[in-house]
């Protein structure tokens, strides 16, 4: 007996929305991309309560050594006297009074450093100021 | 007279390579995006002009020592008797001055560390005098005697 041959199916896998995807995919990622200004390397001190700082605040780097780096927030941090932190904050808060400053210190500076760098920020009545660290794991009470 | 109708072309646009120009877009974005926000501790700094006086006898002064070492009204302690310590004092006054004063020379980690239970404690007023308003109190306090 001869069987009566059936049509073929093809067989393949609808792909015309994988673009659409791929698109929405960029999409998402182009408005959550933030590419980082900062790459200094700086060992943060450890806290439990943290805020998130605000994206393009100036940032003043200081290492363990005592060596200050500063940025406005739209490049990488340059390597500066730490005395010329008044003239930078200064011309940051002439053009706007509500300017961020994070301060990214080594958690192994001495506090010296720090006193020097606040003292100015507080003469050029810069106010708003975050204190970069990283997140401190609680201890269990085990 | 009747032409030969010619081929019929099918008119359509070649998207078979788009998805692959995405998804090596999506590689790209993927590899370089940074999600994680920086983050830390948050302080206001008072006006130059306005800097509002914490009485020693009125608010908490917590010293760090330049060994790392903390005293909590002039008793020894460590960082984490801190909020143990403010608990009944916030309890009566919760907007209790809290004066931070370090040595030079102490690790910034530990000024850090301090700053860290004092907002875990929900102290509103945290003071941290530079250097230089300690010598100018100093002054002051010289002068009056």
């Amino acid at each position: 007996m001869r069987f009566k041959r059936r049509g073929s199916i093809k067989a393949t896998i609808p792909s015309s929305s994988m673009g659409d995807i791929a698109f929405l995919l960029i999409v998402f990622f182009i408005v959550t991309t933030t590419f980082s200004v900062d790459k200094s390397k700086v060992n943060l001190p450890q806290s439990l309560e943290r805020e998130a700082t605000v994206p393009g605040a100036a940032i003043i780097v200081i290492d363990r050594d005592g060596n200050v780096l500063l940025s406005s927030g739209d490049k990488n941090p340059e390597p500066r006297g730490i005395d010329d932190v008044t003239i930078f904050a200064l011309n940051l808060v002439a053009r706007a009074p509500q300017t961020q400053f994070t301060i990214k210190a080594s958690r192994d500076v001495e506090y010296r450093y720090v006193d020097k760098v606040l003292e100015q920020l507080r003469d050029v009545n810069a106010r708003n100021i975050s204190l970069l660290t990283v997140q401190k794991v609680r201890a269990s009470a085990g | 007279m009747r032409f030969k109708s010619r081929l019929k072309i099918d008119e359509e646009f070649n998207l078979s390579s788009t998805a692959d120009i995405a998804f090596l877009l999506i590689i790209f974005f993927m590899v370089t995006t940074a999600f994680g926000t920086t983050r830390g501790l948050e302080m206001t700094l008072p006006k130059k002009q306005k800097t509002q006086e914490a009485t020693t006898t009125e608010a908490v002064l917590i010293e760090i020592h330049r060994d790392g070492s903390i005293s909590l009204d002039g008793m020894p302690s460590s960082v984490s008797d801190i909020q143990s310590y403010l608990e009944p004092k916030l309890a009566r006054n919760p907007n209790k001055f809290v004066l931070v004063k370090s040595d030079l020379s102490a690790k910034y980690k530990v000024l850090v560390s301090v700053i860290d239970e004092l907002r875990q404690a929900n102290v509103k007023n945290i003071s941290i005098p530079t250097q230089k308003e300690i010598q100018q109190w100093g002054q002051y306090a010289g002068g009056g005697s």
